[in-house]
């Protein structure tokens, strides 16, 4: 028994919980990325959808048992959510500059998270993971919870699922197309309002996933949504606004700063978030994969 | 002050009369600045109209208030007797009004392959321009086909955003600068394309700073200044008029 293999084998269980906060921090960050990107509309109420996500799987399966119905209900929820906070922000995106958006999405944040406190009040939530993977499993020797290792597979599959859908479709295309012109799509014919609200309805319905996914591993609480929202903002600072590939190397490069400063720097932890973005935007200003050009 | 979008459908009789493109009295402004102060301008079935101007005298915003990308003040713009002023892009676009924009516009994250397919969604109408034909209209197309917007030439972004128009199955083109920032023998090439384009008898409004090319393929000449319509002619007169040219443009 080396002392240098423990704790290799320590760190390795550390990577892995980075990996798994770090998915679900990209299926948050991914829409909000997204929805800048098309909209250039900075959506702060994103981070109150995850809260509401979490939420769901709090009253849905608070034992673990009926994680899936909580993971639907999240997900229409998300889609319906996003659809109608579409249709109230166009009416002043783009137009008269982003303090107006913030407002309003940050008005839509605190309604949103002052219903779920008069519904679940300021209490700490930790629903239990469901049954058929709520045991331990052995990682290099070391005890991993195998909800982690689900948390990793299912985000790894809808980051693959986002990407290949924006990236190698048709609807990606478009997708991709009204993010860098949106006049030049509506010229050939594409009503692009039914392109924003699908978009905003689809990455909102992606952070209320990530809400019932992520629940399981981080405490329910009043406050989790602006705290998951910085994370988030901090990821497509990184990636690239309007990027998925960014939204995506983001969320796993702050998920392993996050997990390994706890481990290694704890009293640095904060400050590395922020270090890591400062030194990003030192050397690529639009982030990784963004260019200021597309973002706009 | 908007013309009231077209409420009854126009009689036959009206819209034989009405050229395919009518711009009448238009307006636009710019903030406080007074674009567009009255434009007058027909493109009829199967003509090429050259459109003329220094910069600055509101080419553009005539182009873009046409295509619905810049709202005009007053006026009306009518496609085939329908209105278009106070319609959406989209909507403008599903008519059959297809733009060539300044700058051409490409997708750059797209494929040219994407770019195409992007505009041959939801034209809605069964067309006869299909990816294979604007291919081989477009050889060079076909080559960079899996090569993204942002990795070509000037020129192959010029063909593509043709290409792109093409594929809306256009009742009329707006081409606006198409031959801006090419070099000559790029230039001989995109006239060439433009040429083809006449010849399938597809009507179009071409803006130009690029007299020669421009007179080449057109069959009435407008010229502008300041947010007016100053001139308008044949070609043959434009060229019988050297002080037209030479007063509003600067040249000849």
């Amino acid at each position: 028994m080396g002392g240098l293999e423990d704790l290799v084998d320590a760190y390795a269980v550390t990577v892995l919980n980075g990996l798994a906060r770090g998915l679900v921090l990209f299926l948050i960050a991914v829409g909000l990325s997204l929805i800048f990107g098309l909209m250039d509309v900075l959506n702060l109420a994103h981070g109150a959808v995850f809260l509401l996500g979490g939420y769901a799987a709090v009253q849905l399966a608070p034992t673990g048992d009926g994680f899936l119905v909580a993971l639907a209900v999240a997900a229409v929820l998300g889609l319906l959510l996003g659809g109608g906070m579409a249709a109230a922000v166009r009416p002043i995106a783009g137009r008269r500059g982003h303090l107006d958006q913030a407002l309003l999405t940050l008005g839509a944040s605190y309604v949103l998270a002052e219903i779920a406190a008069i519904v679940w009040g300021d209490g700490y939530y930790s629903p239990l993971a469901p049954p058929a993977v709520a045991s331990s499993v052995t990682v290099l020797g070391q005890a991993f919870p195998a909800y982690r290792l689900v948390v990793i597979v299912v985000g790894l599959v809808l980051a693959l699922a986002v990407y290949l859908l924006f990236e190698r479709t048709q609807i990606g295309a478009l997708v991709r197309a009204t993010v860098a012109d949106r006049g030049m799509v509506a010229s050939l014919g594409v009503n692009t309002t039914v392109v924003l609200v699908g978009v905003f309805a689809v990455g909102t319905a992606l952070a209320a996933v990530g809400g019932v996914l992520g629940a399981p591993i981080l405490t329910v609480r009043p406050g989790i949504d602006r705290q998951v929202l910085l994370l988030a903002l901090i990821t497509v600072v990184i990636g690239g606004l309007g990027s998925i590939r960014g939204a995506l190397i983001g969320a796993l490069l702050i998920g392993q700063v996050e997990a390994l400063g706890v481990a290694l720097l704890p009293q640095f932890a904060a400050f590395l978030l922020f270090g890591a973005m400062a030194a990003v935007l030192l050397v690529r200003p639009a982030g990784l994969f963004g260019s200021l050009a597309e973002a706009r | 002050m908007t013309a009231a979008p077209a409420g009854a459908a126009p009689s036959a009789a009206e819209r034989a009369a009405t050229p395919l493109l009518a711009v009448r009295g238009l307006h636009a402004h710019y903030g406080a600045s007074h674009v567009l102060q009255g434009i007058d301008l027909d493109v009829g079935q199967g003509q090429v109209v050259a459109l003329f101007g220094r910069n600055g005298v509101g080419k553009s915003t005539l182009v873009h208030a046409i295509a619905g990308l810049h709202r005009a003040t007053s006026g009306s713009v009518t496609l085939a007797g329908e209105e278009l002023v106070g319609r959406p892009p989209h909507w403008i676009g599903r008519r059959g009004l297809a733009l060539v924009p300044q700058g051409r516009r490409v997708f750059a994250p797209l494929t040219v392959e994407e770019n195409l397919r992007v505009a041959a969604r939801g034209r809605g109408r069964g067309g006869t321009w299909t990816l294979e034909r604007v291919y081989d209209l477009l050889p060079r197309l076909a080559e960079r086909r899996r090569n993204r917007g942002d990795q070509l030439s000037g020129g192959e972004q010029q063909m593509l955003a043709i290409g792109r128009a093409l594929l809306r199955d256009p009742r009329i083109v707006l081409l606006d600068e198409p031959s801006d920032g090419l070099a000559p023998k790029v230039v001989e090439q995109v006239a060439d394309v433009l040429g083809l384009l006449r010849d399938e008898g597809i009507p179009a409004l071409l803006v130009e700073q690029n007299l020669r090319m421009a007179l080449g393929l057109a069959d009435v000449v407008v010229v502008m200044t300041k947010g007016a319509v100053v001139w308008t002619g044949t070609v043959d007169a434009f060229r019988r008029d050297p002080a037209t040219a030479h007063r509003h443009l600067g040249v000849g």
